[in-house]
């Protein structure tokens, strides 16, 4: 059994101001684990800030409890939660002349003494942090001249450096390209399998979530947080509803999001992956709406590149050897 | 190895400025004892410092009871300024703030403007002309002007955890000042304007030598006090939320930055008057000469510069030929603007 680093119980997250209170889910009973990558998806204005807010304590809940590592943290002081958990937030830093080293640095704050003097240890913890996101080499250069992917990990070294067991991330990976994507998933991922770790984050990159998460939390307005290991939550088909919309659905085969083409005729298909995949793509995109079965009325089943068979609603079977010929056949047709 | 010599190349960086700035505040010091209407060698400057003969007793009486006085204010005052504009760049995060953004300067402006201008009326004393009684009256009046402000600004500090609001409303008592006293100027005698007039213009030599101990003290503390401030005023730096997250006590954290920001303008504008630009300026040529934002190297910084400027400022104001005719407000102005604009447009990546 992994240990549970932190926990809410009952916990409503929302704003509450002198003359109102907006509650925008209650009752919520989460928790996250050592060695554990946790991301909370969900479309804005769903409550994933509000959450990570209040996880982190920048938020009060306004019912319930969050534990952190055993106790409850309004029983905690400012300075033993800087032990516990670190956070890496959207709020844009410029300081100017300041340094990576410097930034990074700050992680360690919580350990030195009232002037901030900094010893071996501290030094040593701040190289590895460096080491381990892997901008030892920019260590020196200006933090103000480095890309966003590159400040993003320079935040990521610095909660490091606070050496924490909780690490709680607010959309580390927006305003980044592609590959920075990646790589800082890829770098989380690593720093909870090898550290032990929690790391909660919230996103907009589904595709990459289901792909390097432990846990999925599943937001909306008005619904009931879900949680769960991605693949389940997928194969339940609880992904797929939450994020239904006219023009776009999750695909549970491929683990994507495919465009939906409500208008065209409806054919169904089957038959061997990958293959399958690529010929649903094929037809959605001459304008044929695929389903699984029975809805249609013609039929594709394909076995193989080469193995594909056409039946259509007079009973005719037709084979072809490429996706190419069916094409061209099905185009004419229409 | 390239680490070590980075660190090394920087740390020898702030070695070397840190000992010109300190050798430069020695130097501008004495050159302010020795130069004025009378212009004394340093040996003789070094022989009065040592209580020794010089056989000159004038240049006793200048050294001793004018230029020292003088130049102690302009070095205490020139730190201070310069340790309450970081503080106020640091809680603000912006560039632009200084210690006159809370409007304590303001406030102290309003007590001497009511003193000056409204005991004559009443009391039929005019209190500018009144010597030693006068110059109190109107050190205390300072002082109660800008206490007054920087409770108003600690109550608003209590209602809002919004530090922009907090600008906004020293901003706002700025100006509203400003127009209590433009009216009371207004409604007053030409003899007292006058001395409003130039108390508004700041001096560094209104300070006796029974009164500079205090003076010097009580800054001195402050600044000491400061120094403690240096660790969360980094991580301030981060934001708030950060700061939080690092371990800061940030509701505490802003308020002793505002009352040791606040104290060190009270105490300085009541004994030598709003002194415009020092502290706005000061702290942006300290980070551009030491190329650093840690405040650990900054404070220290801003303090030898504050110093080292103020007696520029100082000695600039005596040279002769103008002769008591340049108001310390003009020179630091005159200086600062073209040094501030000079720094924003060199440095990289704005402000």
């Amino acid at each position: 059994m992994k240990h549970t680093t932190l926990q809410t119980r009952e916990v409503a997250i929302g704003y509450r101001s002198k003359k109102q209170t907006q509650v925008l889910h209650r009752g919520m009973d989460l928790a996250l684990h050592e060695g554990e990558l946790n991301c909370i998806l969900g479309p804005n204005g769903a409550g994933k800030s509000t959450l990570i807010k209040t996880l982190a304590g920048f938020m009060e809940a306004l019912e319930g409890e969050i534990f952190l590592m055993g106790a409850p943290r309004t029983e905690r002081s400012f300075k033993k939660l800087s032990h516990l958990m670190s956070v890496v937030l959207t709020d844009r830093i410029q300081i100017p002349h300041s340094r990576v080293l410097d930034i990074v640095g700050m992680g360690r704050y919580p350990y030195t003494s009232i002037i901030g003097r900094f010893g071996q240890k501290d030094r040593k913890i701040v190289d590895q942090a460096l080491k381990r996101v892997g901008i030892e080499a920019m260590k020196h250069r200006f933090f103000d001249e480095l890309s966003d992917g590159e400040k993003q990990k320079v935040m990521i070294a610095k909660a490091l450096a606070q050496d924490t067991p909780v690490i709680i991330l607010d959309e580390p990976t927006a305003f980044l390209d592609f590959p920075s994507k990646i790589e800082v998933m890829q770098i989380l991922m690593g720093l909870a399998k090898d550290t032990g770790k929690s790391v909660l984050l919230s996103t907009h990159d589904v595709e990459l979530a289901l792909q390097v998460a432990d846990q999925i939390w599943l937001m909306d307005k008005g619904k009931d947080i879900q949680t769960g290991p991605p693949e389940d939550l997928v194969l339940s088909n609880v992904l797929n509803h939450f994020f239904e919309k006219e023009t776009i659905y999750f695909d549970k085969y491929t683990g994507t999001f495919l465009l939906k083409n409500n208008t065209g005729s409806k054919i169904n298909t089957s038959g061997r992956q990958p293959y399958l995949f690529w010929l649903n793509k094929a037809l959605t995109r001459i304008g044929f709406n695929t389903a699984e079965k029975g809805e249609g009325e013609s039929e594709v089943v394909i076995k193989a590149k080469d193995d594909i068979l056409l039946l259509l609603p007079d009973k005719t079977r037709t084979k072809f050897t490429s996706i190419e010929s069916l094409i061209n056949f099905l185009k004419n047709r229409i | 190895m390239a680490m070590a010599t980075q660190q090394g190349k920087k740390s020898t960086h702030t070695a070397m400025w840190m000992t010109i700035l300190l050798v430069g505040v020695l130097f501008l010091f004495l050159l302010n004892l020795a130069t004025g209407s009378v212009n004394i060698p340093f040996a003789g400057v070094g022989k009065i410092l040592m209580g020794w003969d010089t056989g000159m007793s004038t240049w006793e009486n200048i050294v001793i009871k004018s230029r020292l006085p003088q130049a102690i204010t302009a070095l205490v005052a020139g730190a201070a300024l310069a340790v309450s504009g970081l503080q106020m760049q640091t809680l603000f995060r912006n560039p632009l703030a200084g210690p006159a953004v809370l409007g304590i300067s303001s406030g102290a402006s309003l007590g001497v403007a009511l003193v000056l201008l409204i005991v004559n009326s009443i009391a039929g004393i005019t209190l500018g002309a009144s010597g030693a009684l006068g110059d109190v009256g109107v050190t205390v009046a300072a002082f109660l002007g800008s206490l007054g402000v920087l409770a108003l600004i600690m109550l608003a500090a209590r209602y809002t955890s919004s530090n922009t609001v907090l600008l906004i409303i020293g901003i706002m008592i700025g100006y509203a000042s400003s127009s209590l006293v433009g009216i009371l100027k207004f409604y007053s005698a030409a003899a007292d304007l006058k001395s409003y007039v130039i108390w508004g213009l700041g001096s560094f030599s209104n300070l006796t030598l029974s009164e500079l101990p205090f003076f010097a003290i009580a800054l001195g503390l402050l600044i000491l006090f400061s120094l403690f401030l240096v660790k969360p005023m980094n991580l301030y730096m981060l934001g708030e939320n950060y700061a939080q997250n690092l371990g800061a006590n940030i509701k505490m954290i802003r308020v002793l930055m505002i009352l040791a920001s606040g104290f060190l303008v009270a105490i300085t504008t009541a004994f030598t008057g709003p002194i415009a630009f020092l502290g706005l300026a000061v702290p942006h040529i300290t980070r551009n000469i030491l190329v650093s934002s840690d405040n650990k190297l900054l404070l220290p910084g801003v303090i030898l510069t504050g110093a080292a400027v103020a007696l520029l400022c100082n000695f600039i104001a005596r040279l002769p030929g103008f002769e008591g005719a340049l108001p310390i407000n003009s020179v630091t102005s005159i200086i600062g603007a073209p040094i501030v604009i000079w720094v924003i447009l060199k440095q990289k990546g704005g402000v």
